[in-house]
This record gives structure tokens, C-alpha cells and sequence, in this order.
């Protein structure tokens, strides 16, 4: 990498180790719940320093970083232990209002995505509309100078602490599947919208179901063109697409992993199995391939050259890596029972045997999605062969 | 090998289906895991099926079943996420008894069969490399008493049954011993907890716990006891996760012919197909193991200690397999903590984990067939 990249991620470094807070990182290092409050207040850090919204464009207030800069500050904050950038806002809607939205809708929501004021949800998929995405049928009909949207929406993240959310709805139910939708800006305190709480199988409460009974939303809250929905939408992924391998991330787990191992079981310990070692090798090996590939295709990027769709192989093989390693954590635990203690998810409380056992339970657990949202893996070999392969 | 006629075996079996069916709905489990009251009527409830005489010989009370009889019960726990002490109470304490003294089994194994005694049961941990005593639990003789200090830890159960028995060190000859303790006895401290899978299991700490000589079983034949024991007890988790795996197969292959996308049933993609295909194949090994594992146990076959391991070991692997596919396939349906997929994906983990996971059974394999070898060429002393 670049001398660049390499001071880039020095500053980062240096930033981290002085600005992240003690109690975000002893959260951060056992995977404890984060609140709202712990995101926002790490967000508005990072835009002290100017670096919430990098990539954004110098004249919406980012400082124009490319897609190879971008991947380096996130990943390198993830190796750092900094929490998930949350992308809603600043790396989804935030890009597309300034690319797609009209000044107004520039002037009224872009700041305050940088200043981490206004909170943002992505409403996309519904109960009959997963991979199917473009089947879905909640409606936006004109009336007058608003748009009455209804219909429901599921999977949807932190819903529970948005202020807003991007909505894909159908307002041409005659045209043929993509070329009838249109992307809304919604305020989720208007009338008619219901969130929901979903439990998942970690026993924690991160996504929901969003209902839209009728709801109000002015025609100045569509962004671009009507029907070109799926248009901004598509955009959306590719912009994400290069950028969703965790390579940082996977390296702070597996340092987590054998500080895990050390501590646990002494004699006895899972770090002595001969296996377990080859296993955790490989999963190194595979991070420095999976890097390699980011290196490789955000090269191609950097020289102007944007990759396609083959770039979604990085979604593929990192989520797959990640599950690996979310799995090789879970095994350390194994043999010392399997004790689910879900109130030590919160900092503060004691976990009943293993400090940290809690929250890579609920790592393991909370990664089975990481290859079925953001398009399953199935789709992603699908796009490949397809528009790739040309099989 | 069985103690039932083909007829009794099957009526004994659609008993036990009929059972599951009035008992499995998702409000009555989570009934369960808060209810102490409910859970012991259930155990009741096995009694009267009587599942819990299958285990224990005739001459105490019991049907004098073999392992085989067992495979039913155990795979119906694992179809039906049961939360009960079967496998300690039905396969690990009988085998125990089975070589205890007279008395020991005398006054206990009808208690078994009649529904009174539901064990807990803390072994040698999963980790002691040839089968030697971890000192993490003491016994001490004191007269005709011993007395346990210590700790013992994933004790499966703790904290919710009627006897907690206990592999410890003997102090005197540096060998295991078997120690049969009334979980509110003097000088225990248990703090009990939920596995993943609602299942309990607690840390028991001991200080000058006073067991009765005639409630333990020490010598050279307990280590032998409590190896042999536990053996049959990872084949009796993999019964239950083959169960599991039954259920979970059948919950996704329902699912992918009913759930549509982009016009067809998900069914009738190709890979989903190919997937299930190779889910089948898991769960089918697994039972083939299963069984191949308790005839090897029934008839005494040499090397059976070795088919147990291996049952363990692949069903662990395959069962982690099944669980995976299984979430995967149904989306994020699959991901939501009130269907059913993910309770099944957290019981085969939990299994996995319980008498031997994958890494020490295949140490212990390597250790076997390396010992094998050097014994077949003559050295003494074995080779590690």
C-alpha cells in the first residue's frame, strides 16, 4: 500500500488510541450492546476531527476521499476497535441525496447526517420481498402535494431509534417490476408508521418490522425522479460494494481469539489442539488473500478503472470469512460449556463463567446474517455468473 | 438388540410421536424453561411412557433395555428441544450403576425407573488427556465417609434435579471416583445457568462435603466406570442431535417448497436443491453413526470406545453443518428467535459441546490409533 495509506492509517492509529473512550472500548473489545448515545457520541468525534463523511464531496462538507481512502479509515478504526460505522445515513442515503436530491432536500438533510442529528433507517425489504427485493409492494400514491405511502417493512435496522427513513415504494404498479418504484425520504414520527421490535435469535432486539398505514409524506420528500427508485438504489450498492470486506475487523478477532484461548482452560486449552491451530492459520491465510483482493480491485477503482460486478466476490468471501472465524471463537467456549448469560451483554454485568463469553456467543450467533443480508450469498454467485461469467 | 418386541417397540415409538406432537408448541417450551412445577410433571409424564424403566434391569424394576431401546427417547428429546436430564439420568448414571457395588445400584436404580430420581452429572471435564483425574475435585476418606472439596465445573443440569453424581479425585490413590451426592447436602454451593439452548448446567463448590461410603463407587473400576460411561453418554447426545437434525431438515424443506421469490418456490433453485441434498446426507451419516455406535456398545464389539468417539465427532461436525444451511436457507426468517430453525441450530451446538467436542475426541482418536500402533510393534509404554 501507498506510503499515503500508511501514514493515513498511522493517524488513525494515534487518533484511536487518544479519542475512543475507555468504556466504548471495553464494549467494543467483549461485542457488549452499544446504545445510541455511544454511536452518535463516537460519530460526532470522528467529525471534529473532519473525517465523519470523508468521502463525501468538499462542497457537501467531506473532504473527497476515494473509495481506497474510505476502506482504509473504516477498517482501520475497525482493527482499532472503534464501533461499526453505521452506514445509513452517512454512506447510504447521505450520498444519494447529493447525488439524486434537488437543493432543498441537499440544504435540509444533508448537515445534519454529519453532525449525527437526524438518525436514518433503511426500509427496503418486506415479508415477501428479500432477495426478491425488486417484488416489493408497499405503495406511494399521489395525492395532491403528498405521496400516501402504506404497506410494511421488515429486517429493518435500528428502526426503534431512527428519526427518518429511506423508503422503497411501488408508485407505478403497472410498470414492470423495477421501473415502478421510487425512494422517499420519510419522517418515522408521522402518522400511521408503527415500529415494531424483532427478536433474533441472540436474544437481542437490533432490527424490526415497520409499518405504514397510510402515512403522509410530502412529494418534496421524493428524491430524484419518479419510477427511478431502483436506479438510486442500485447506485447505492455499488458504491457499498467495494467497501464491505472487514479485514481490519477480522484481524482484531483473531487477536481477541487468542487472547481468549490463553485465558481459558490453561493445560488444557484449546490453544494446545493442533488442530484448532492449523484451523486459526488458515483463517489468517485468508485474511491476507481477502485483503489482497480489496487491494487488488479498490486499486483498479483508484485508477479510474471502477470495478463491476465481480467486485461482489468481496461480500462473499468476507462474510464467509467472517462466520469462520465468528465459528473458531465459539469452539475456544465449547469446551468449557456453553453458557449464554445474555444480561452480560451489558457492560457492568459479570458474565457467569468466561468474561467475553456472552458477546462472542452473540457474535456467532448475529453472524449467521452476515450472509444473507446486503443481498444472500446465493444472489451474489448468482451476479457473478451472470454478469461476469456470462453463464 | 432390544428388550421390546417389534410390536412393543412400535407402539412405543407412535407413544412417543404422540407425546411430541401434544407437547411441542413454542408457548409450552418457553412454559417450560420457566417452570420448575411443569418440568417435573413432564418427568412424570416420562415415567408413565415409560421411557424412564427402559434403562434399568429388570431385577430392579426396570424393562432391562438396551442402549438401542434408548436411541427413541434420546432422538425424541432432540426433535422435541426437551430441557429434561435424560441423557445423565436414562444413559450415563445406569451404565455408572451398572458396575457400582450392590447397594449403590440396589437403592438407586429403581429410584430411576419410578420416576423419583432426575441426575445431574459432572465427569471428568472434556479435557484431561489419558483419562487422568483433573484435581479440580477432591475426595478425601474420613472413616466410613468421604469428604469432596473443590469445584466442579459444567455440571449438566445442576441446580435442577434430585442427585448430583460427581467424578472426583481420590486423594488417597490418585485415581477417579464416582460420588452420588443429594444436591442440598452440607457444604455445596451451586450456582446454576442457562446454556445457549435453555438447557442448565452449574459450578458446584464444595468444602468438606460428606458423602457415605456406600454412596460412591472408588477403585480401579470407577476410572474404567466413568470412561465407559461418558462414552455412551456422547452417543447419547449424538441420538439427540440426530433428532435435530431430523426436525430442522424437515422444517427447511418445507419452507423452500412453500417460500416463493422472483415467481418460484425457492425449492426450485438448483443450489438450494443441492443444498438440501447434502443436509440430507448430513443428518442420514449421523444416524447411521448413531447406530452403528450402539450396536458396537450392545453386542461389546472391540473398539467400540472408538465408534464412540467418532459418532461424536462427525455428528458434532455434521450437526454444526445442518444448523448453518438450515438459518442460511430460511433468510432471515431463519435469524428471528421465535421460529423454530434457530432453537434447533442452538441445540445441536449445545450438543456439540456436551461429553466431547470435536477437537478432544479427535486428540483422543490420534492418541487410540498411535497407541495401537506402537502396541502392534511391540514397544511398552505406548507412544503420545
Amino acid at each position: 500500500m501507498s506510503q499515503r495509506m500508511d501514514q493515513f492509517r498511522s493517524d488513525i492509529r494515534n487518533f484511536c488510541n487518544r479519542n475512543i473512550p475507555a468504556d466504548l472500548i471495553h464494549k467494543t473489545r467483549l461485542n457488549l450492546h452499544l446504545d445510541k448515545e455511544d454511536y452518535v457520541h463516537w460519530q460526532r468525534i470522528l467529525r471534529k476531527q473532519g473525517w465523519f463523511g470523508g468521502h463525501w464531496p468538499l462542497e457537501h462538507g467531506g473532504l473527497g476521499w476515494g473509495k481506497l481512502q474510505q476502506w482504509v479509515f473504516e477498517d482501520e478504526l475497525a482493527f482499532q476497535g472503534a464501533p461499526w460505522t453505521i452506514p445509513f445515513g452517512i454512506t447510504y442515503v447521505g450520498p444519494v441525496i447529493y447525488t439524486f436530491g434537488n437543493e432543498d432536500q441537499k440544504r435540509k438533510y444533508l448537515q445534519p447526517i454529519l453532525n449525527s442529528e437526524i438518525w436514518w433507517a433503511q426500509c427496503y425489504s418486506e415479508p415477501n420481498a428479500g432477495s426478491d427485493l425488486a417484488s416489493l409492494k408497499t405503495s406511494a400514491i399521489r395525492d395532491g402535494d403528498s405521496y400516501v405511502i402504506s404497506g410494511q417493512k421488515t429486517w429493518t435496522t435500528m428502526a426503534h431509534w431512527a428519526d427518518m427513513a429511506f423508503v422503497l415504494a411501488r408508485t407505478d404498479p403497472a410498470a414492470p417490476q423495477q421501473r415502478g418504484i421510487s425512494f422517499f425520504l420519510v419522517d418515522l414520527s408521522s402518522p400511521g408508521v408503527t415500529v415494531r421490535p424483532i427478536e433474533t435469535i441472540d436474544r437481542c432486539h437490533e432490527v424490526n418490522e415497520v409499518f405504514f398505514d397510510e402515512v403522509r409524506v410530502p412529494a418534496a420528500n421524493l428524491v430524484g425522479e419518479e419510477n427511478k427508485g431502483w436506479r438510486y438504489a442500485k447506485f447505492l450498492l455499488s458504491q457499498e460494494r467495494l467497501l464491505v470486506a472487514e479485514v481490519g475487523k477480522a484481524r482484531r478477532m483473531v487477536a481477541n481469539i487468542l487472547a481468549l484461548a490463553r485465558k481459558t482452560g490453561g493445560e488444557d486449552s484449546i490453544a494446545n489442539d493442533r488442530g484448532w491451530r492449523q484451523s486459526l492459520v488458515d483463517i489468517e491465510i485468508d485474511i491476507a488473500g481477502l485483503e489482497a483482493l480489496c487491494m487488488d480491485l479498490l486499486g483498479q477503482a483508484e485508477s479510474g478503472s471502477e470495478p463491476g460486478p465481480e467486485a461482489s466476490l468481496l461480500k462473499i468471501v468476507g462474510s464467509e470469512l467472517m462466520q469462520r472465524i465468528s465459528s473458531c471463537r465459539l469452539d475456544v467456549l465449547a469446551r468449557h460449556g456453553l453458557a449464554y448469560h445474555v444480561p452480560a451483554l451489558t457492560a457492568g454485568v459479570p458474565d457467569v463463567l468466561i468474561d467475553g463469553a456472552a458477546g462472542s456467543i452473540r457474535d456467532y450467533l448475529h453472524g449467521r446474517a452476515v450472509t444473507i443480508y446486503g443481498g444472500s450469498n446465493e444472489i451474489q454467485r448468482n451476479i457473478i455468473a451472470k454478469s461476469v461469467l456470462e453463464l | 438388540m432390544s428388550a421390546l418386541s417389534l410390536d412393543e417397540r412400535m407402539l412405543f415409538e407412535r407413544a412417543i410421536d404422540q407425546y411430541l406432537a401434544d407437547n411441542s408448541q413454542p408457548e409450552s417450551r418457553s412454559a417450560r424453561v420457566a417452570s420448575r412445577e411443569l418440568r417435573a410433571a413432564d418427568w412424570a409424564s416420562y415415567a408413565e411412557l415409560g421411557w424412564l424403566a427402559l434403562p434399568v434391569p429388570v431385577d430392579h424394576g426396570g424393562i432391562g433395555g438396551w442402549l438401542s431401546d434408548m436411541l427413541p427417547v434420546m432422538e425424541a428429546a432432540g426433535r422435541g428441544l426437551l430441557l429434561d436430564p435424560l441423557v445423565p439420568s436414562l444413559v450415563v448414571v445406569p451404565a455408572l450403576l451398572a458396575e457400582a457395588h450392590e447397594l449403590l445400584a440396589r437403592t438407586t436404580l429403581p429410584r430411576i425407573a419410578s420416576g423419583e430420581l432426575r441426575f445431574a452429572y459432572g465427569g471428568r471435564g472434556d479435557v484431561s488427556p489419558n483419562d487422568a483425574p483433573a484435581p479440580d475435585l477432591t475426595a478425601r476418606r474420613h472413616g466410613n465417609r468421604w469428604l469432596l472439596n473443590g469445584c466442579k465445573r459444567a455440571v449438566l443440569f445442576a441446580g435442577d434435579t434430585d442427585m448430583l453424581v460427581l467424578a472426583a479425585c481420590d486423594q488417597g490413590s490418585g485415581q477417579w471416583g464416582l460420588f452420588f451426592v443429594e444436591p442440598d447436602a452440607h457444604g455445596i454451593q451451586c450456582s446454576s445457568y442457562a446454556m445457549l439452548d435453555d438447557r442448565t448446567a452449574g459450578t458446584l463448590r464444595f468444602e468438606e462435603c460428606a458423602v457415605n461410603a456406600t454412596m460412591a463407587m472408588v477403585g480401579p473400576h470407577a476410572g474404567h466406570a466413568i470412561v465407559d460411561a461418558e462414552r455412551k453418554g456422547a452417543v447419547a447426545v449424538a441420538m439427540d442431535s440426530a433428532g435435530a437434525m431430523a426436525a430442522l431438515n424437515a422444517l427447511t424443506l418445507d419452507y423452500v417448497r412453500t417460500r416463493m421469490q422472483f415467481g418460484a418456490t425457492l425449492g426450485s433453485f438448483q443450489v438450494i436443491q443441492h443444498r438440501l441434498v447434502d443436509m440430507m446426507i448430513a443428518h442420514r451419516r449421523s444416524l447411521a453413526l448413531v447406530k452403528s455406535a450402539i450396536a458396537d456398545i450392545d453386542s461389546r464389539t472391540a473398539g467400540w470406545e472408538q465408534k464412540a468417539l467418532m459418532c461424536k465427532a462427525a455428528v458434532g461436525r455434521d450437526g454444526r453443518f445442518v444448523a448453518e444451511q438450515a438459518i442460511q436457507l430460511h433468510g432471515a426468517i431463519g435469524m428471528t428467535e421465535e421460529y423454530q430453525a434457530g432453537q434447533y441450530a442452538k441445540r445441536l451446538l449445545v450438543n456439540d459441546a456436551l461429553f466431547g467436542t470435536g477437537p478432544v475426541c479427535r486428540e483422543r482418536l490420534v492418541d487410540i490409533a498411535l497407541e495401537a500402533e506402537c502396541s502392534r510393534r511391540g514397544f511398552r509404554g505406548g507412544n503420545k
